[in-house]
């Protein structure tokens, strides 16, 4: 069984197709990264899969349960979730805004993988944990978003994903707004993270080689398509279309100019 | 969101506790006999008098000082709200009966349908008249109404009563065939005489036992078209009344043709223009009639808001002063209450607004066309439906504290960024634990801010609910507006806007405990 499977969904705002026909399958453990130009619908395919964006037609399963209006709020606990700048709240310190699903829901949530249940030690040592997982100094867990900088927003972003131990990670252009140097010590951080995890891994960025490092197989997207799925060795090797061969090859130039 | 539910919950108790008190007050079984009067000086004084021979007598009264024009005070005697107040039987035809010139057994048969009873006359008659100038009167010969028609380029201010009734300015007009240069100036009657007295104005209208018509010099015209009718001073009561507080009978026959036109003057004059507190003007003219074991002389209750049974003047401060511990409560319970009222229904109107988009634009609409409502007209409005008091005033002040908590709380919760809205429907919360955890608490700075409007609003429009019964701050500011008595006026005014302040600094206390740290670091 796949982790996630998306089935000849379409989607269209209006009278722009956002999404046509598209299909994409994602293992247990598997990495995966959705890389292509702005507008070309990968951030909507995150956001079907967590039923923000319910599709014109088509289906969405995480693991077996498929994504409907009455089952998304349990699809979303089972679904970590990291959006651009972390989207913390910011009347929540970040150790709030990590434990604020598992406070509400106590024992609520998933028995077993839900490790904490809701007891104010578990809880904790689950904080304790996950900081070290994303190697954030615990004295920060104290502070209020606006008091972090960008990368440790985006690390305690990261944590309150992770917190109910999900089965699928979903990350939207994670390093997006993060100048060079910080962001590739969390690409480093991240990928650490991701091989401890073994965790299915859906990522979404325009950088190549952060797609290429931070994932196994890279999907390539353009108008609301997958155009090619493979390895970076496959997308720069055998394009199977002239835009793959133009997007790799313009994220290539620069770095060749410079050799 | 702990500290805003308690804070909540804090003031629902306070609330609770307030409105129970006052409730029991005013329905305790020794109900007290109630009596009204107009705003002027001679109907506190006639209704004090009523007052104090009632408790003499040794049943319960109390005076609603200065209700309102005839209108209000004779609609609050129809509901019952009061049970007696002064009134002139000219008044009455015009008034109350619509029926024009009538003899007092007319006027009784019309108005003992609706329960209400009138009294023999109290012995005086206090009609409208003309009156001008001493000087202007001696140069231009003027003696008689129909002098003026001489002299169409005087200038005329009159009261806004008299410039309406058919038995005032338009009725007088089309008798005499008046044809003056400039039509009357509408005035406040109190400010008339200062502005005669300046020249402003050549001719005003004034009641005949008005003190201030000798203070001012001026010479009444004789009405020699007979024009206006008898204005004998009566009293208007509810026809039960005698049965149910049997010493009224008693007091009845005091007062029949008890006052003449004379010592009425006299009382007028020590109030208007001596500053002597109502009651006591009227214990002195009881303890005068009845000898030594007089009634009334210790004065009763105060009805000048910071007034001394003496009759110097006293200072602004400890004036003031008075008027915080009398009318301070009063006024503080009409605000509390009805921004809780306002607080309770405004916030949840605003998250209606916000969730339902349709729903918004209407509740938005309504409430914006309720504040365009001038306040005066929203209080008088209530009264057919509340009687007057406290209540229509609470339910007036409650409205016009709606608007501002709506569309705050409307605005700051549509100002969340998407991005944040988004990220708490995609972690799982519902519905419900969005607007708890996420949505009200970044919004909270933003709805305060609304409910601090609303407070210094109550505060302000709190003082106009004074002209319906409602008491508070307002109470010396009316006083003293109709008494043209700046000290009064500001003996109201100077605490209302210090509550006002006082709202603004408690409201910087609130957003400390309320609005959440990481919110503040924010600013």
């Amino acid at each position: 069984m796949m982790a996630l499977a998306l089935e000849r969904v379409t989607k269209a705002f209006g009278t722009r197709t956002v999404i046509r026909e598209t299909s994409l399958e994602i293992a247990k453990g598997e990495r995966l990264a959705l890389i292509g130009p702005s507008g070309c619908g990968k951030s909507t395919l995150l956001r079907m899969i967590l039923g923000l964006v319910v599709p014109d037609s088509g289906v969405v399963r995480v693991g077996d349960v498929t994504v409907t209006e009455a089952t998304a709020r349990s699809v979303r606990r089972r679904v970590g979730y990291v959006i651009q700048d972390g989207g913390l709240f910011p009347h929540l310190t970040a150790e709030e805004n990590v434990t604020l699903v598992s406070r509400l829901n106590g024992n609520g949530a998933r028995a077993g993988a839900n490790r904490h249940d809701g007891d104010p030690t578990k809880l904790r040592a689950r904080v304790k944990e996950l900081a070290e997982l994303a190697r954030l100094p615990e004295a920060l867990l104290a502070r209020y978003p606006l008091a972090l900088s960008g990368g440790e927003r985006q690390r305690v972003g990261l944590m309150r994903a992770l917190m109910l131990d999900p089965d699928v990670l979903l990350l939207d252009e994670p390093l997006g707004a993060l100048d060079p140097i910080v962001r590739a010590r969390l690409q480093e951080d991240l990928r650490d993270a991701f091989r401890k995890l073994e965790k299915c891994v859906l990522i979404v960025t325009h950088d190549m080689a952060e797609a290429a490092y931070l994932a196994d197989a890279i999907c390539v997207m353009r108008d609301g398509q997958v155009l090619q799925r493979g390895t970076m060795k496959d997308l720069v090797d055998a394009p199977a279309h002239p835009f793959v061969a133009e997007f790799v090859g313009a994220q290539r130039t620069l770095a060749a100019a410079l050799r | 969101m702990k500290r805003l539910a308690l804070l909540l919950a804090m003031i629902v108790v306070l609330l609770a506790r307030t409105a129970a008190a006052s409730a029991s007050a005013s329905a305790s079984d020794g109900k007290p006999m109630r009596v009204g009067s107009k705003r002027f000086v001679e109907s506190y004084i006639l209704a004090e008098l009523v007052a104090q021979l009632v408790r003499a007598e040794g049943a319960a009264a109390e005076h609603d000082q200065g209700l309102g024009g005839t209108a209000v005070v004779f609609r609050a005697i129809e509901d019952g709200s009061i049970d007696v107040y002064p009134e002139y039987t000219g008044t009455l035809a015009e008034t109350a009966v619509k029926s024009g010139p009538a003899d007092l057994d007319a006027l009784r048969a019309a108005l003992l349908p609706k329960g209400l009873a009138v009294s023999d006359p109290l012995g005086f008659e206090n009609t409208y008249a003309l009156a001008v100038n001493r000087n202007v009167a001696k140069r231009l010969s003027l003696a008689k109404v129909s002098d003026l028609l001489a002299h169409p380029e005087l200038r005329m201010a009159l009261s806004h009563e008299f410039v309406g009734r058919q038995d005032g300015w338009p009725g007088l007009s089309r008798r005499y065939g008046f044809r003056f240069a400039e039509p009357p100036k509408a005035i406040d009657h109190a400010l008339a005489y200062e502005a005669i007295a300046r020249g402003d104005t050549d001719i005003v209208d004034v009641y005949t036992t008005d003190a201030k018509i000798a203070r001012f010099d001026l010479v009444v015209l004789e009405d020699d078209r007979r024009f206006f009718p008898p204005y004998d001073a009566v009293l208007v009561y509810r026809a039960d009344l005698v049965t149910r507080v049997p010493v009224f009978a008693k007091v009845l026959a005091r007062l029949r043709g008890a006052i003449d036109a004379t010592a009425m003057q006299k009382m007028n004059a020590r109030a208007d223009l001596d500053s002597v507190p109502f009651a006591t003007v009227a214990g002195d003219f009881l303890a005068k009639r009845s000898g030594p074991e007089g009634t009334g002389a210790s004065g009763g209750n105060e009805v000048r808001g910071g007034g001394s049974p003496g009759s110097e003047r006293i200072g602004l401060v400890s004036g003031t002063l008075g008027v915080i511990r009398q009318h301070g409560p009063r006024h503080l319970m009409l605000v509390v209450v009805s921004l809780a009222m306002s607080i309770v229904v405004g916030v949840p109107l605003g998250i209606l607004a916000y969730s339902r988009r349709r729903t918004g634009v209407a509740v938005l609409g309504i409430a914006g066309v309720v504040q365009t409502i001038p306040s005066l007209a929203l209080f008088c409005f209530f009264i057919p439906l509340l009687g007057i008091g406290p209540v229509p005033a609470l339910a007036a002040l409650f409205l016009y504290g709606l608007l501002p908590i709506i569309r705050n709380t409307h605005a700051g919760l549509v100002s969340i960024p998407a991005d944040l809205r988004e990220a708490a429907v995609a972690i799982g919360l519902s519905p419900l634990e969005r607007l708890r955890h996420v949505e009200l608490p970044l919004a909270s700075r933003t709805i305060l801010a609304g409910i601090k409007t609303s407070a210094v609003v109550a505060v302000g429009s709190a003082t106009i609910a004074a002209f319906i019964g409602a008491g508070g701050f307002g109470e010396p500011i009316s006083t003293g507006l109709s008494l043209n008595d700046v000290t009064t006026i500001l003996e109201g005014a100077i605490p209302a806007a210090g509550l006002a302040l006082l709202v603004e600094a408690l409201f910087a206390g609130i957003e400390r405990a309320v609005v959440p740290r990481g919110l503040r670091e924010a600013r």
